[in-house]
């Protein structure tokens, strides 16, 4: 089917712009932001998914709001075809105002006790990470590409019955923009070897933060010895409308977890620049002990347990509101309890005297004695 | 890789970013060509601009043809990741409003005795997509064909200058046609096949889009040297060599989408003075029943060497760096005719040739072009 785009240059295979080049369920287009006040009042997450091969668009809008210690999901999917040039379902919209400099998201008012009409504005150039590739007994598990931008954010939101205003002087955004394949997409996923598939990385941390006039990000995955098996990064220095690239030889990190939990309390770098700097920055959250529990936005969650990606008919609109004021156990209103392995969430940077603000995300699964975990327990 | 705006859009269809494309094969090309032409004769303006990624290339060509004389001039730079550009040299491309409105700019500088062209082109008819990818391999994985098309008309108003003579355009007095195109295809020759052609391969191609007042008819038909009994209608993706048809039938454009009518068969009695159409015309039957009887007569005509298409010296896609190259066919002189029609470098489609045309069907009258390559 022809869409305006098609009247573009742009193609990047033999057929129309609503087909893939490749027919894997799992092909994805995903925005992903991540906006929050810096005094801690309230952090917004949201982000809209495209599925050509799925024929599904869907898209979340959450926030914590501290003052309830609570985290308010609101989630949507339809199909995606006919459609398939308007990013929006239900209550959630996308419009991109300006390609990699400003972005509006709106979740209209709806019956599950959040909205917001916010606009991310850029504030340093995208770091493009380094490419996404796994192939494990014979299948492609993961074949994707990322990039992530640095951002202020205006306009309001509406949670737990309060209005908040977002200035760019006090909210700050930390978004992604990520394509192709990756586990967890679609709605089921395939097995390729008998037993427990390998776990390639026990830890592992990604943070994207700006200090000053230099926008950073890192990840780093390590193995059970504490082995660094990959870090990929970029720093990009603004010095008006010139920017300037490096990236990082070495980061070494010094991690104190909250009593009982693999969840990350504080966190403690030191990087080395590629032409030997050194330095040493420290992350505490923005408000303690808040993290996003990614199930609220569909990562491994929707009611029905299936993910991101997954066809749910023509319209889906779905919310809950969970407890979230523990930093490692959750719970919702019917009383259930868990423990996510995985989360994430705005952070405070202090970096040579300078403090800025950023987006942590961390896992710490199965062994890893240089912390204390010893075998493959998963305490939370 | 290198992230560009286009990549802030969720319309990725591969892993890397939109700067790349999923093939490694040299010769794919993304491109918009068009052709226009008074309805009273005596004027034809075509141009195309193409995009090379894999050879990191985007090139232009632009042809104006009057009076017995065709002006060509034909650019390329290096694409730099940069397709939303569409720009080479003197010539480029704007899209206005998808679908609906183009721009063509052809500059002269300050040479006044260059050819030069402002001009819009217009649509308000459906634009007629091919119904399979256009694909042909030969044994093995190596694509000769690969690609996907679609094709409209429009209206034009805007300015041509040539030989010192300006024209005022207008959507009375021209029409246009263009297309645009994606993939794979032999391009001509511009990356030499080294082993033989298959016997499979189509060696005659016709193609042609008219516009009438209501209704737009396209269709693409691929023959061996000798026309086969068997039809092979929808799509033109087919290796058994047999003649293989494609095409549309489209009427007014609206937001909503619609399902066109196909054109199921075709049968061309064109007539032709050496290579180009002297006039005769064609029957056609569409998916709705309705049978079309046309008949086509030549207004002017475009010798597509001028373009870049075969061309031993200016080969599309080819990296040359930055270049412009300029000159002039005099198409009265039977000697260049014959040259442009000759197969000197040994392409895989030794010449083309392309003329805006008059049709008439049930007494309506409408225009349009057609491209034949053998």
């Amino acid at each position: 089917m022809l869409t305006s785009l098609d009247d573009t240059l742009h193609h990047q295979v033999a057929t129309t712009f609503d087909h893939a080049g490749t027919s894997d369920y799992r092909f994805f287009d995903r925005y992903w932001f991540s906006l929050f006040d810096t005094a801690g009042s309230a952090f917004v997450v949201s982000g809209m998914g495209v599925y050509r091969n799925m024929n599904v668009l869907d898209g979340f809008g959450c926030a914590t709001h501290t003052a309830e210690g609570r985290q308010y999901n609101v989630r949507v999917s339809r199909e995606l075809r006919p459609d398939v040039m308007t990013p929006g379902a239900g209550p959630l919209r996308y419009e991109v105002l300006v390609p990699l400099e400003r972005h509006r998201l709106v979740l209209a008012e709806n019956e599950f006790g959040l909205s917001f009409d916010l606009e991310w504005e850029a504030v340093a150039p995208p770091h493009e990470e380094g490419h996404h590739f796994e192939r494990r007994d014979g299948r492609v598990v993961m074949d994707y590409h990322r990039f992530d931008q640095m951002g202020r954010v205006a306009g309001r939101v509406t949670v737990g019955g309060r209005e908040y205003r977002a200035t760019p002087e006090t909210w700050v955004g930390v978004r992604d923009h990520s394509w192709g394949v990756r586990p967890g997409v679609g709605g089921v996923e395939i097995a390729t070897s008998a037993g427990q598939q390998p776990r390639p990385a026990a830890l592992f941390n990604w943070l994207c933060y700006r200090v000053g006039n230099r926008s950073t990000y890192f990840a780093v995955w390590d193995d059970s010895a504490g082995g660094r098996i990959r870090l990929d990064s970029s720093v990009r220095t603004v010095a008006g409308t010139a920017t300037e690239e490096t990236h990082l030889r070495e980061v070494e990190h010094d991690l104190e977890f909250y009593p009982g939990t693999r969840r990350v309390r504080r966190a403690q770098y030191r990087i080395v620049y590629e032409d030997g700097r050194v330095s040493t920055i420290t992350v505490t959250r923005v408000r303690d002990p808040f993290t996003w529990v990614l199930q609220g936005y569909g990562y491994g969650g929707y009611r029905d347990g299936r993910g991101l990606g997954a066809h749910r008919g023509r319209l889906l609109v779905e919310g809950d509101c969970w407890d979230v004021s523990d930093p490692a156990v959750v719970g919702d209103k019917d009383g259930g309890r868990w423990s996510p392995p995985f989360r994430e969430g705005p952070v405070r940077v202090e970096q040579d005297g300078e403090v800025g603000f950023g987006h942590f995300a961390e896992h710490l699964i199965g062994a890893y004695p240089r912390y204390g975990f010893a075998n493959e327990t998963r305490s939370p | 890789m290198s992230v560009t705006r286009a990549d802030d859009l969720t319309i990725h269809q591969g892993y890397g970013t939109i700067d790349q494309v999923e093939s490694g094969n040299p010769r794919w090309f993304e491109s918009v060509w068009f052709h226009l032409g008074l309805t009273a004769g005596g004027l034809s303006v075509a141009g195309r601009v193409g995009a090379y990624p894999v050879a990191n290339v985007m090139d232009a060509t632009a042809a104006v043809s009057a009076g017995g004389r065709q002006w060509n001039v034909r650019a390329a730079r290096v694409l730099q990741h940069d397709r939303t550009r569409m720009e080479a040299g003197p010539i480029r491309a704007e899209i206005l409003e998808p679908f609906r409105r183009w721009r063509f700019v052809l500059d002269a500088g300050d040479d006044p005795s260059q050819p030069r062209f402002d001009l819009e082109i217009l649509s308000d008819h459906y634009p007629m997509e091919v119904s399979a990818p256009v694909m042909h391999r030969r044994a093995g994985r190596h694509a000769i064909w690969e690609m996907w098309q679609y094709v409209q008309t429009g209206r034009v108003r805007g300015t041509v200058t040539a030989n010192g003579q300006e024209h005022a355009l207008n959507e009375e007095t021209a029409w246009a046609v263009r297309d645009r195109s994606w993939g794979v295809r032999p391009i001509f020759g511009q990356t030499p096949l080294k082993a033989p052609m298959p016997d499979s391969l189509a060696r005659s191609s016709t193609w042609l889009a008219a516009r009438f007042p209501a209704h737009d008819l396209w269709l693409w038909l691929m023959e061996p040297v000798e026309p086969l009994a068997v039809r092979a209608f929808g799509n033109l993706s087919d290796d058994t060599g047999r003649v293989r048809l494609d095409g549309s039938v489209a009427g007014l454009l609206t937001d909503s989408a619609e399902r066109l009518p196909r054109v199921l068969e075709a049968d061309l009695q064109l007539a032709f003075e050496g290579p180009a159409v002297a006039g005769g015309g064609f029957t056609a039957r569409d998916s709705d029943g309705r049978k079309w009887e046309v008949a086509v007569r030549p207004l002017s005509t475009v010798y597509s060497r001028g373009l870049g298409y075969g061309n031993p010296s200016f080969r599309q896609g080819e990296y040359n760096g930055n270049t412009v190259q300029r000159d002039v066919y005099d198409l009265a002189d039977s000697g260049t005719v014959a040259e442009l029609t000759s197969n000197p470098a040994g392409h895989v489609n030794p010449y083309g040739v392309e003329q805006f045309c008059e049709f008439t069907c049930d007494g309506e009258r409408g225009y349009g072009v057609v491209r034949v390559g053998i």
